[in-house]
């Protein structure tokens, strides 16, 4: 039996994207501290909400990627698969 | 009884803030002098003040509970003249001598106080009779059962000097002092009305060993003896109106029958009162005894805020406005998931705001209310000699109102304040 083997690369790639989520989602408080003209200690106080949306979001972001990386992996299948013929 | 070991008189001054500051508070709460440490010190020398009970009923033997828990006083004597009640004051003052007639009490020179606990009708005799005999009083509320009576007592204690504590124990409760500090303060505004109310589901009987001890048990259920809510509960909400306003009623009107007890009884089991100040605002007092489900409290309603001393708590009009960005996933959720209206007017019923609010005290109080330290402070004045202020006034207007509130329900109509129950407070 093959062992799992998650690489450097492939870790370092899910925490920047975890970030990313992190990042979108205090963009989105700014945006809802300025619209509603309450206190930018928002921006801090809110972490326990913030942190745990953020990885909900990671997960619910990854059927979108899973299925992105099959359809890319598809596609490339099917090129490689032409030119074989060829 | 002993819901004074849970707090200790320390911790009571400390809870109003009479650490160092004592001025500030002093100066709004005058007749809280003798609870200061200064003024225990200078009464720690003294012979312990030696007190009479009379009427060691179940109220009675409330109040002795918290004298013989104080080192100050002595119980000397206890006088009732039902002798059940005597023999359970008894097992709780065993030193003390016993009798059934009050004077005897009074006729005992050592003698330095009295705390009179008996039934309403009988206050102002035995009231009158001790201060005219040099004793201090702590009468239990109401003052008396007449107005004619309440003034009677009132004026026997200018005229003779001698202390006189009526058992309006809000004014020594802490949740009421530091909520009447914040009202003060400003912090509700304008405290533009009051609303009082206290329900109970129960006959409001006591069991009777005889038939024929009903009246003497059940006094208060019969006018020749009490004037039933008005005075027995009534008395103590009431007083909110003097100590926050700063003034008296113009009109009192109530309204009142015996609409679900008919079981004999002569006072209502359901009243209501309106009591309208010169500028328009409003105190009211309702009781039903047949529905506890909303209990008792004084509701004080300011533009700013809401204080509901009972629950020991504070609410404010506007509250904190919610996170931005919690706003806007609200916003996400109701447009995705509220109803769509189709048709018909659209109306958002005013229902009780859910607003937690905050403690007075910071945190849930764990002490029933400010007796004990009513009678701590009795006894600190017996020692010191000196009346505290405001504490009879309170008393004799908290009673005048209640007797007035039961005047116009008995009948039926508005009630102007007589001007000849007016005394040199407020």
């Amino acid at each position: 039996m093959k062992d799992i083997v998650i690489k450097t690369r492939h870790l370092r790639r899910e925490l920047w994207i975890w970030i990313g989520c992190f990042v979108i989602l205090c963009g989105w408080n700014a945006y809802g501290i300025a619209l509603h003209h309450t206190a930018w200690s928002e921006l801090y106080t809110l972490w326990y909400v913030l942190l745990p949306l953020s990885l909900l979001f990671y997960l619910l972001l990854l059927p979108f990627r899973y299925v992105g990386h099959l359809l890319l992996r598809g596609g490339c299948c099917g090129k490689r698969n032409k030119g074989e013929n060829a | 009884m002993n819901q004074n070991k849970k707090i200790n008189r320390r911790d009571f001054l400390k809870e109003l803030g009479f650490t160092a500051g004592t001025a500030t508070l002093l100066s709004s709460f005058p007749w809280l002098a003798g609870c200061t440490e200064q003024h225990q010190k200078e009464t720690a020398g003294e012979k312990p003040a030696r007190i009479g009970v009379i009427g060691p009923g179940s109220r009675g033997q409330y109040l002795l509970g918290f004298l013989m828990m104080n080192p100050k006083a002595d119980v000397v004597w206890l006088c009732d003249t039902y002798q059940p009640s005597l023999d359970a004051a008894l097992k709780m003052a065993p030193a003390a001598k016993t009798c059934k007639d009050y004077r005897q009490v009074l006729d005992d020179p050592s003698v330095d106080a009295v705390v009179i606990a008996t039934p309403l009708h009988t206050h102002r005799e035995i009231a009158v009779a001790a201060m005219e005999a040099g004793k201090q009083v702590f009468c239990e509320k109401s003052v008396a059962r007449t107005l004619e009576d309440t003034r009677a007592v009132y004026d026997t204690h200018k005229r003779t000097g001698q202390i006189l504590f009526i058992d309006q124990q809000r004014l020594f409760d802490p949740v009421y002092i530091k909520a009447m500090e914040m009202i003060r303060s400003g912090m509700f505004g304008e405290i533009d009305g009051i609303k009082t109310f206290w329900n109970r589901n129960n006959d409001w009987r006591r069991p009777l060993p005889s038939p024929d001890l009903e009246r003497q048990i059940n006094w208060r259920l019969y006018k020749e003896y009490s004037c039933g809510l008005m005075t027995e509960l009534g008395c103590h909400q009431i007083q909110m109106g003097t100590w926050i306003w700063r003034k008296l009623p113009t009109k009192i009107y109530g309204q009142g029958a015996i609409v679900h007890w008919k079981d004999g009884r002569e006072v209502e089991d359901n009243v209501g009162v309106t009591y309208t100040y010169e500028d328009g605002r409003r105190m009211t007092f309702d009781s039903i005894i047949s529905n506890q489900f909303y209990g008792l409290e004084e509701q004080i309603m300011g533009n700013l805020g809401t204080v509901e001393p009972e629950k020991g708590k504070y609410y404010f009009e506007q509250t904190p406005p919610m996170p931005g960005f919690l706003q806007i996933l609200n916003n996400i959720e109701k447009d995705v998931f509220s109803s769509v209206s189709f048709a018909g007017p659209s109306w958002d019923p005013e229902v009780a705001r859910q607003n937690h609010g905050a403690y007075i005290l910071g945190a849930k109080r764990d002490f029933l209310d400010g007796t004990g330290f009513t009678v701590d402070a009795f006894v600190e004045a017996v020692l010191s000699g000196k009346q505290p202020p405001m504490i009879a006034e309170e008393g004799y207007y908290a009673t005048i109102l209640a007797l007035l509130g039961q005047q116009s329900i008995e009948e039926n109509r508005e009630l102007p304040f007589p001007e000849e129950y007016r005394i040199d407070y407020l």
